[in-house]
């Protein structure tokens, strides 16, 4: 079955990056801006793998890490954190929070395809 | 909450992040001291050369360094110093992000009253609010602002429209500034980032900010220039 990924980011630029780097890959993306966004597209459509973003309006990733975490169909889905904060102290918040991988931006594509591969391994389309 | 010195490592190696930087120990060492006796803080800043001849001149002589770095901590206060220290981290983040995200590396160059940054009418900003208050602010013209929307979203630097030009600034400076923001939490400056706000059009003038300090960084490429301003107020 064809993996799906929820990207959480309020940058555009961020987010196309996230396609570009997944293009050629057997996955679905769906995207949403801010974290009230990603909740919701996370209980519609029951990702396989969330990039998540901290600094957002509306409700920010931190909040909406929480709020997965209290969902019990969503509780275990793997979170990669992707945010320009990387502070000591975000990634032990984070950590508590129980992430599968903190990538901090600035980031390369492949880098960021490699931390999602080893998570949910990824097919390149025939 | 702040993480142990145990764990940070450990959490460090487990996302395979990059350890903190020597800079970042030594602005944590200087905000540590912050309060205590200017002594301490003269031989902190004694035992790094390049911040020694950032603070009094190519021409100081490594051993004495201590007493006349003491004599500007008196003169000046520690906020210039800590603005200084900070240097580092800040040039540091802007060359990572510009290289990791669109290839370019960035030469970094003198600025003084004469540079004419007048061309420079796209400006991202950010601010930062806690223990350290203040904004950073990204400079450049048109020319630079295109061929970073080229280079990142991988188009031709005519092709890219008011909205790339915008959210590819805005996206530089978040990480630009998200990165040293970090750095001066894990300094214990703990801060929040804004999200950043991007406009054309007007000629800079940094915001007078009472007790506040300001810097002003160059960076060139091909012949196109990139002023980054820190200006800064310490909290309690």
């Amino acid at each position: 079955m064809t993996p799906k990924i929820l990207t959480v980011d309020d940058s555009r630029i961020v987010r196309m990056l996230i396609t570009r780097a997944l293009q050629g890959y057997d996955c679905l993306i769906v995207e949403a801006t801010n974290g009230e966004e990603g909740l919701a597209a996370a209980l519609l459509e029951k990702p396989d793998l969330i990039l998540l973003d901290v600094t957002m309006p509306v409700m920010d990733g931190f909040e909406l890490l929480a709020r997965l975490r209290q969902e019990s169909d969503l509780a275990k889905v793997p979170i990669i954190m992707l945010t320009a904060e990387s502070s000591q102290e975000s990634v032990a918040r984070a950590d508590g929070l129980g992430v599968s991988g903190y990538v901090a931006k600035p980031f390369k594509e492949e880098e960021l395809r490699d931390r999602i591969n080893a998570i949910i391994p990824l097919s390149a389309k025939s | 909450m702040t993480p142990t010195t145990t764990t940070t490592p450990i959490l460090a190696s487990k996302y395979a992040m990059k350890p903190t930087p020597e800079s970042v120990s030594r602005l944590g060492a200087l905000v540590a001291v912050r309060g205590g006796e200017f002594d301490q803080i003269a031989k902190l800043i004694a035992a790094d050369r390049a911040l020694t001849v950032r603070l009094l001149g190519d021409d100081v002589p490594a051993t004495g360094a201590a007493d006349e770095i003491e004599r500007q901590i008196f003169r000046l206060g520690i906020e210039p110093i800590l603005v200084l220290a900070m240097s580092e981290p800040l040039v540091n983040a802007v060359h990572r992000t510009f290289e990791t995200m669109t290839g370019i590396a960035l030469e970094i160059v003198e600025i003084d009253e004469t540079t004419d940054s007048d061309e420079l009418l796209f400006t991202s900003s950010l601010s930062i609010s806690g223990r350290a208050n203040g904004r950073v602010y990204l400079r450049l013209g048109e020319d630079f602002n295109r061929a970073l929307a080229a280079k990142v979203l991988g188009i031709a630097a005519a092709d890219a429209n008011a909205a790339d030009l915008r959210d590819v600034l805005a996206e530089l400076s978040n990480m630009t500034v998200g990165s040293f923001q970090s750095n001066l939490c894990d300094a214990g400056l703990t801060c929040k980032l804004s999200v950043p706000e991007v406009s054309s059009g007007a000629v800079f003038a940094p915001p007078k900010v009472p007790r506040g300090r300001h810097r002003t960084f160059g960076f060139r490429h091909d012949g196109m220039l990139l002023l980054v301003d820190i200006l800064v107020q310490f909290a309690g």
